[in-house]
């Protein structure tokens, strides 16, 4: 193929995969800034900062940050002596991830469950400790991988360079272990400070109202207030985007040789328990359901049309995500390596730096000459979702994706294969169950997603979270207990199933 | 497609890189084993890439030609040429046989006429009995050998290597040159093999090329006479 024919296609794939990213991140992002601005029908630079240091609105973005800060801060410091321990167990780690497959409404409920028989219900101490215990176990995961992948030559070369101890965890492990670390606390910080479901269902309402809390109350609850909802997004994004930034900007992982080392040991069955144990909150359904529940044909005549509904969003998310991920990355591999192809990679993965509602409600803003929240949206949930999921299933597959075998694709077409053959018969196989993977993640993902539902969801729209929401604040817990074993197994059922192959 | 009398002709060549001009006019007949020698960054491999058709940086000008048919703005799949790496290339999720077939296969020939076709080739190279197993199990010789069979089975019209045997230890790569000289001989065709090692060069050569240096401009020309191919 010549160099400008290459170079074409490059610039198409590239321009075709920022189509969706402009239309459903760039201009929604657009639309809080201007909307942010408003005074009365004008806009001014005056209004716009008046409005962001508003006294009520700073007390806002203080909770969320302080509740973030002090949510990473904990995790990170259970998590690092957890991860530490765990180094050597790559089992353990793996399983520590499981808690993460858990959707957030399902993990919220069992802390409803779990927190209705203690006092702390409803208050701030219910928010920390739910977003610590669920954040522990991603932070240890990371430390566990950082150091768990330290080449034991490493080690026994400092040891016989004379190295005591302390200096040898200082000099070997600690570069390693340090990256992971801060990457596990901006992260857990991102997570925290753009939680929702968890918030509005163990907080209990203000005084305990995160950002996110707010913007919901700003736009769906009470009195309609776009421009107090903008300026919450615009500062739900700065406390978003900056640790993410930072991460971006001064995560620079320590390369190391793709051996795994040597444990001269066989992984404990203790170290799978201890992994395993960050699971045991949410067996609490298993006591909590009523089995009449289950059985009744109320109940299931009560879900069915959530259900259906759900099934068939969480399949449509699922799949856009992962093609619009399969864009970016066609996008990115025509590129040569370099600045412009790392820039346009960072500009993919902006979006996982927004929450969902900041989204939602910039989605609303851009396009509300065609959308009407009060009225429910398909389209929209379906796109403000496929977003959010679209940087995480476009962070995991991209780099398998760059492992191609370039000699490979050649031989295959020098013995007649068209490119295209060439990447089905050489690259396809790989990637297929990686693919499909992703799609059953994001599906599984999407049953329990509940802000943009909250968002764009009517009376004639419910999904299953929503259904399980308005059941806990309906004190129906029997109810919302079954609909979260249900989605539960679904996300079982998806993540497992994906994973099985032929 | 015809080729008249088939010879693989380089003309007008020329590539440019920072510091340095290559440029070559090389020509390979049939049945002819044309080696070129030279050291790191001479453009051994942007020459072969370019004979391949595979997208190479800084090419200013350039033909390749089949005969009488000039194949430079043609794609590698409509070339017709088989080709092997330095390292041993098999695509993984296919068997040894499947691998072997790939170029058949692609071409429209049915399953049971690729395994009959393809069977000789991986008996002569002692492959058969992995034929049916994951060719990812192989070790690297047999892997090499492997690539081999699957760039020649299928008959192209020319044969091109770019440093085949480099990744192999001495024993293997003596076995691996006896075993290119017996199917290069079973089908005769243009052979462009690349190598910086000139003792491998006299062995597997009847022609080499070496490159001659004048400043920044670097020249590929034919360097003693070819000897006979047999």
């Amino acid at each position: 193929m010549s160099a400008p024919r290459r170079s074409f296609i490059s610039t198409a794939l590239v321009i075709a995969a920022f189509l969706p990213w402009f239309a459903v991140f760039f201009v929604p992002a657009l639309s809080l800034l201007r909307t942010g601005q408003l005074t009365g029908t004008d806009w001014t630079l005056s209004g716009f900062f008046a409005g962001l240091v508003d006294p009520l609105l700073l007390a806002k973005v203080q909770f969320t940050a302080g509740q973030a800060m002090l949510s990473a801060l904990i995790s990170c410091l259970v998590g690092l002596p957890l991860g530490i321990y765990l180094r050597h167990s790559p089992r353990a780690t793996d399983w520590l991830k499981i808690p993460f497959g858990v959707p957030t409404l399902v993990a919220s409920a069992a802390w409803v469950s779990i927190l209705s028989r203690t006092s702390m219900i409803y208050s701030f101490e219910a928010v920390l400790m739910s977003h610590v215990v669920l954040n522990i176990p991603w932070v240890a995961s990371l430390v566990a991988e950082a150091a768990g992948g330290v080449p034991v030559g490493w080690d026994e070369l400092a040891r016989s360079l004379g190295a005591r101890s302390f200096t040898r965890w200082r000099t070997v492990y600690f570069p390693v272990i340090a990256p992971a670390l801060f990457s596990g606390f901006s992260q857990v910080f991102i997570l925290c400070s753009m939680s929702f479901t968890l918030v509005t269902l163990l907080g209990g309402g203000p005084p305990v109202e995160t950002l996110e809390a707010a913007i919901f109350a700003s736009v769906r609850t009470g009195t309609l207030d776009l421009v107090t909802g903008a300026n919450l997004s615009l500062w739900q994004l700065v406390l978003s985007l900056l640790p993410w930034l930072a991460l971006r900007m001064f995560w620079k992982p320590i390369a190391i040789p793709a051996v795994r080392p040597a444990s001269g040991a066989a992984e404990p069955r203790w170290h799978r328990v201890l992994a395993l144990a960050w699971v045991a909150p949410y067996a609490v359904f298993f006591k909590d359901v009523e089995p009449t529940v289950l059985v009744s044909s109320k109940f299931w005549s009560e879900i069915r049309d959530p259900l259906l509904l759900s099934l068939g969003l969480a399949i449509s998310v699922g799949v856009l995500a992962v093609l619009w991920s399969s864009l970016a990355i066609a996008a990115l591999s025509s590129m040569r390596e370099g600045r412009r192809q790392k820039v346009v990679e960072v500009l993919f993965l902006l979006p996982s730096g927004v929450s969902t509602l900041t989204l939602s409600l910039g989605f609303w803003l851009a396009y509300s000459a065609w959308i009407d929240p009060f009225e429910g949206s398909i389209a929209a949930l379906i796109f403000v979702q496929a977003l959010i999921f679209f940087p995480l299933v476009f962070r995991w597959l991209w780099p398998l994706a760059r492992l191609r075998s370039q000699a490979a694709l050649d031989v295959a077409r020098s013995l007649g294969a068209s490119p295209l053959r060439a990447w089905l018969e050489v690259e396809w196989p790989r990637l297929r169950q990686p693919f499909i993977h992703a799609v059953a993640l994001v599906s599984a993902a999407s049953t329990g997603e509940l802000a943009a539902v909250s968002f764009f969801s009517s009376e004639r729209m419910v999904t299953l979270p929503l259904l399980v929401s308005r059941w806990l604040a309906q004190y129906r817990f029997e109810y919302a207990h079954g609909v979260a074993a249900i989605l539960l197994v679904i996300s079982g059922v998806l993540t497992l199933g994906s994973r099985w192959e032929r | 497609m015809q080729h008249d009398d088939g010879t693989l002709k380089l003309e007008t060549f020329r590539v440019r890189f920072p510091n340095l001009t290559i440029e070559a006019d090389l020509g390979v007949e049939r049945g002819e084993r044309l080696v070129l020698s030279g050291p790191s960054g001479s453009g051994k491999t942007t020459m072969f890439r370019f004979l391949a058709g595979l997208p190479v940086d800084g090419v200013e000008s350039g033909r390749v030609l089949l005969g009488t048919q000039d194949l430079t703005e043609w794609s590698p799949e409509h070339r017709g040429f088989g080709i092997l790496f330095q390292e041993a290339v098999v695509f993984p999720a296919l068997s040894v046989l499947e691998n072997a077939a790939f170029g058949l296969k692609v071409r429209g020939v049915g399953p049971e006429e690729c395994r009959q076709q393809v069977m000789p080739w991986l008996e002569r190279c002692g492959l058969a009995r992995h034929a049916h197993g994951s060719a990812t199990t192989l070790s690297g010789g047999e892997k090499q050998r492997l690539s081999l069979v699957r760039a020649l089975c299928w008959k192209p019209h020319a044969l091109l290597l770019d440093e085949p045997f480099s990744a192999l230890d001495p024993a293997l790569r003596t076995e691996m040159g006896q075993w290119l000289l017996e199917l290069h001989a079973a089908h005769p065709v243009p052979l462009v093999l690349v190598t910086h090692d000139l003792h491998e060069a006299e062995r597997l050569g009847t022609r080499i090329v070496m490159m001659e240096n004048h400043g920044d401009l670097h020249r590929w020309k034919t360097w003693g006479p070819a000897k006979s191919a047999d």
